[in-house]
């Protein structure tokens, strides 16, 4: 599994970084919820919020992070495939030396 | 005549395997002539490499005679020894001042040969690698090569002397991969010599003034650099960061000699201030608005600008130019000597792959001297290797990567894909959780709504009532509709909105089997002020025409609103007048047809009298008033 994902860097960096922001905000939501619960202000805030399965707290981020998700797998291949180039600008140096290079 | 020098320890021999020409040379240069040495311990055993550098002994600067050995013992060789602990400069094993008798042939000295006499030798550590120069135009670009001669010897061939097959091998390796290989090199390269410059300046307090491409090597195993010849170097001191050149003026008409040169350091890489004054009538090469001769690190910074300017233009500089291939300081003093050619360098002239930062670094190393250059609040120049190796570091990290997945940029890309995605899966672990737990939360909710219900709460009625349909496990939906039902049914008649909440729960659950039934319970508790509504409701639900409630609602919504299909509804009245359990809904369509317009209408279809059809308006009035 290593050796393949050193093979495949790509999926390496998706797969490393999903993992420790998944456990971590697993981890987050979790003591948040605990917390909550605990000291009983969950049921109010589930009411007051209409926390629901489809309620938009829920829905929105859910596509909103996956419509994220595409968008920088989207700008990761740009980039992947992009060729820098540097812009030039014809300076004073650029005149001079381009002609003393045109003296072969 | 000897071959051999004695040394305090060992003795040494020129290395004669070594060389184009097997004659164990390799360079020459203003003060003295390189050659591969061996070297024995006086008492025998194995043979180490060495580099013997043999310098004249006496040296005439601006006219006079100068004793060459004693300024090396006084001040070379302590920078040297002080600078010893660091394995990035270039160590002196020994110094020989007394030759003996031994006597080497070299047609590139005056006097055609090396001797005693003459010269003393420093004894150096061996590197084995190329200088920067050599690295860069022979071994990674291939400019040059050497080629096997007959007599075993070998000749040096410049890329202007290549066939056209191999100029074209040649420019077909100048591509995007090389390059962006060649600039990592690079780019690595001139972190490692801003390392090892800051120890030397920060640390240790002294000026090189001599940096150029010849003076660094490049180890063959693991390309670290090693920074040599320190002829040039000066001491300086925290408070006093600055040194005065010792050159006299010079005028700039004459040719430039061993003994009179223009600069302090080396044509093309000196900084303007290393310029000797113009002399008689003469003309600076440089606008003066800088104090000629003061030497600093913003001097030394300028030539590590102009050595990798020259690495990084180091192919065009040889295909395109033939004086640069042979003379690389004739072509520096024929077209550099004007502050357009010499300062403000960039890479204009070379690939466009070459990252903008590392353009902007070498242009800020060789700027244009203005009169307070040395100021350090001065931004516009380098004043210390620290700020320009950050800078280095940021080019590095900015600059395309040759392995694509490597670069910065698009590891950040899919990193935030990653998170990004772990985030949506957190989120679609909690939709599921509230998926699972919809409908415990929902009974839940219902539970509380209905414990102290009143109407004002309708609008939290209906999105909990949809919300447990919804949610509801499929076989529990008709126990829930009933449940909802009877909630609604409890306090008497419903009014529109509750007949509007089960029409639509209706629409949801979707079962034909029992549609009918529950139609006419709702047409059963029906307000009876608000049958119009309510039948406008009914009439939406799909598959419960064969209901007598369905029929009904349909009835009274043509009549009172559509005023269509009168003699239709007359019809389903009387389908319907013994209907006990619907005789609110009876009442009220029989209502809604006693009027004459509509009388009128039902004889001229049905072929009745008016009086036939009073009479069974009275007689379902009858009914309703007995029950």
């Amino acid at each position: 599994m290593k050796k393949l994902l050193e093979k495949y860097l790509i999926v390496k960096y998706i797969l490393t970084s999903y993992a420790k922001t998944l456990l971590i905000s697993l981890a987050v939501l979790a003591a948040v919820f605990a917390v909550l619960k605990f000291t009983g202000w969950y049921a109010g805030i589930e009411s007051a919020l209409d926390l629901q399965y489809n309620s938009p707290l829920i829905l929105v981020p859910l596509y909103g992070f996956a419509v994220l998700a595409v968008l920088c797998f989207f700008v990761g291949f740009l980039i992947y495939f992009y060729k820098y180039k540097r812009p030039k600008i014809k300076t004073r140096f650029y005149k001079v030396f381009s002609s003393i290079l045109g003296e072969k | 005549m000897k071959n051999e020098i004695i040394g305090n320890r060992y003795r040494y021999i020129i290395d004669t395997s070594y060389g184009i020409n097997k004659d164990g040379f390799i360079a020459i240069g203003t003060e003295s002539v390189v050659y591969k040495g061996l070297k024995t311990e006086l008492n025998g055993g194995l043979q180490f490499s060495c580099v013997l550098k043999f310098k004249p002994k006496y040296v005439l600067v601006d006219g006079k005679v100068v004793n060459r050995l004693e300024i090396f013992k006084n001040e070379e060789w302590k920078i040297f020894e002080e600078l010893r602990e660091c394995r990035s400069i270039v160590k002196i094993e020994d110094v020989i001042d007394d030759l003996g008798d031994f006597s080497l042939p070299c047609d590139k000295v005056a006097g055609g040969v090396i001797n005693g006499h003459s010269y003393f030798c420093v004894v150096e550590e061996f590197i084995d690698g190329w200088s920067l120069e050599e690295f860069c135009r022979d071994e990674y670009w291939k400019l040059r090569k050497i080629v096997p001669l007959d007599n075993g010897l070998n000749d040096i061939v410049s890329y202007h002397d290549f066939s056209s097959t191999e100029k074209e091998e040649i420019h077909f390796s100048y591509n995007y991969d090389n390059i962006l290989k060649y600039q990592d090199q690079i780019l690595r390269f001139m972190i490692d010599l801003c390392e090892i410059m800051e120890f030397v300046t920060e640390e240790k307090n002294i000026l090189h003034l001599d940096i150029k491409p010849e003076n660094i090597m490049v180890t063959r195993y693991g390309k670290e650099l090693v920074l040599i010849d320190f002829g040039r170097a000066k001491k300086i001191t925290k408070a006093n960061r600055f040194v005065k050149s010792p050159l006299s003026d010079v005028n700039y008409n004459d040719n430039e000699t061993v003994d009179r040169m223009y600069q302090y350091g080396t044509l093309g890489y000196a900084a303007p201030e290393c310029y000797s004054k113009a002399a008689e009538d003469s003309k600076f090469p440089f606008t003066v608005n800088f104090e000629q001769g003061k030497m600093s690190v913003e001097s030394d910074i300028f030539s590590f600008g102009a050595t990798f300017w020259e690495c990084l233009n180091i192919f065009e500089l040889v295909t395109k130019n033939k004086l640069f291939s042979d003379d690389i300081h004739e072509f520096y003093r024929k077209n550099f000597l004007n502050d357009d050619a010499y300062c403000d360098r960039d890479l204009s002239c070379t690939s466009a792959y070459y990252h903008k930062k590392l353009e902007a670094i070498i242009k800020r190393c060789t700027r244009r001297r203005t009169p307070n250059y040395c100021d350090l609040d001065n931004k516009d120049y380098y004043h210390s290797y620290k700020d320009l190796k950050k800078d280095l570091e940021d080019a590095r990290d900015s600059a395309p990567t040759i392995v694509k997945e490597e670069n910065p940029k698009v590891k950040n890309a899919f990193s935030w894909c990653g998170r990004m995605l772990a985030l949506f899966s957190a989120f679609l672990i909690i939709y599921f959780i509230f998926r699972i737990m919809a409908f415990n939360i929902a009974e839940n909710k219902w539970e509380i709504l209905t414990s102290n219900y009143n109407e004002t709460q309708f609008y939290k009625l209906e999105e909990v009532a949809k919300s447990l349909i919804t949610t509801a496990p499929a076989g529990r939906v008709d126990e829930i509709y009933d449940k909802i039902a009877d909630f609604t049914y409890k306090d008497g008649y419903i009014s529109e909105y509750e007949a509007a909440l089960l029409v639509s729960l209706l629409q949801r659950i979707n079962n034909n089997d029992l549609l009918p039934e529950r139609i006419d319970e709702i047409m059963i508790n029906a307000d009876t002020r608000k049958f119009k509504e309510i039948s406008a409701e009914i009439i939406k639900l799909e598959g419960g025409e064969e209901s007598a409630g369905y029929e009904l609602a349909k009835a009274i919504f043509n009549v009172e609103v559509g005023k269509t299909d009168i003699t239709k509804a007359y019809e389903t009245l009387m389908k319907y007048k013994n209907n006990v359990e619907l005789r609110n809904a009876v009442i009220k369509l029989k209502n809604t047809l006693d009027n004459d317009k509509n009388i009128n209408i039902i004889t001229k279809e049905t072929g009745l009298n008016r009086h036939e059809i009073r009479e069974q308006f009275e007689e379902i009035a009858e009914k309703g008033a007995e029950e």
